[in-house]
């Protein structure tokens, strides 16, 4: 699958192809330049890595918890 | 309808008529089959505009010696959209000639606009100005076209670069209507103008820039569109408008337009 990332590595586009079609047929081959092509089950937003050339979905942070009320001393 | 549409070109004040004059409109993507006995054909693609305050897709056109070529794969770039901030998609005739859409809006300022590739001729789509914001609602930019460069996305109380092609709109300020509502003019198109006493209501609309004639050279002049307006033609809409197709970028919480591709023979 052809992407488009963004300056930070994240999937900004996924440029269709035709079933029975070659990307390199479809797209100007400045724009393929300026692609990379990831595993199909990739989508918008999720994280490049050029050394391992894989995608991951991105780490979303969560919310820390609230703490719990400190418990009242049991009256004597 | 069925795509891709069909017409004959009348006239084309700028680039002329190409050929025998036929045209295939490309709203969507499709196959272009080159007819018997036609050897070069005139591409024009628009990439989508950007969503969610963002910039405008790009434009290019090329005459294509197809070189026995029967047939050639064309993709057309949705707008991006409102709900995930998403950019405008690229459209391309095969690997002859491409655009790509504009950018979806961030906090900052400045996202760029899509850029045409391959072409005899390339321009850019508007720039986005003005940040995603909770405080202010922005204007989108405009599309690219033959014309020039997109019209920059609006903001507040800033002047903004003149528009070659497709405006961008302006916006208002937060919620209340009381200043920056005028969508800028495209080449030939006139910006929108909302209504300006506290209430929502269209004052005036944008116009499409096809008053003297439907020509594919008129493509993407339309104006942008004012506070709560749709841009046309190619217009950045308001705050909350979406894009006009082709290449319009969508104002802040809005789609961005379609964009397009027509081909010449």
């Amino acid at each position: 699958m052809l992407v488009r990332l963004n300056e930070e590595n994240i999937i900004r586009e996924i440029l269709p192809v035709p079933a029975g079609c070659n990307a390199k047929d479809c797209y100007h081959p400045d724009i393929i330049a300026g692609c990379v092509f990831v595993d199909d089950t990739s989508e918008i937003g999720w994280v490049y890595d050029p050394e391992t050339e894989q995608t991951s979905a991105p780490v979303v942070e969560e919310a820390p918890a609230e703490e719990a009320p400190a418990e009242e001393p049991a009256a004597e | 309808m069925a795509f891709p549409e069909k017409r004959t070109s009348q006239f084309n004040p700028v680039s002329g008529v190409f050929g025998n004059g036929q045209i295939e409109l490309f709203p969507e993507s499709g196959t272009f089959t080159v007819p018997t006995g036609v050897s070069k054909v005139r591409v024009r693609v628009w990439g989508g505009g950007g969503g969610n305050l963002g910039s405008g897709g790009g434009f290019a056109m090329k005459v294509v010696d197809l070189g026995g070529t029967t047939s050639v794969v064309v993709t057309v770039g949705a707008g991006g959209l409102q709900n995930g901030s998403t950019d405008g998609g690229t459209s391309s005739f095969g690997s002859y000639v491409s655009a790509t859409g504009g950018k979806s809006g961030t906090s900052t300022v400045g996202q760029q606009g899509g850029i045409g590739t391959g072409g005899d001729i390339n321009f850019q789509g508007g720039q986005q100005s003005g940040g995603l914001s909770a405080a202010n609602g922005y204007g989108g930019a405009g599309g690219a076209g033959l014309l020039g460069d997109g019209g920059y996305g609006g903001a507040n109380n800033q002047y903004l670069k003149s528009v070659a092609t497709g405006a961008g709109a302006r916006t208002n300020s937060g919620n209340t209507f009381d200043q920056n509502l005028f969508g800028f003019a495209g080449a030939i198109g006139r910006g929108g103008v909302a209504w300006n006493t506290g209430t929502q209501e269209t004052l005036i609309l944008p116009t499409h820039g096809f008053e003297g004639g439907w020509c594919l050279d008129y493509i993407a002049t339309g104006g942008g569109g004012g506070a709560y307006q749709n841009g046309v033609n190619g217009g950045g809409g308001g705050y909350y408008g979406q894009g006009g197709t082709p290449a319009g970028a969508a104002g802040q919480n809005a789609t961005g337009g379609y964009g397009l591709v027509t081909v010449e023979y």
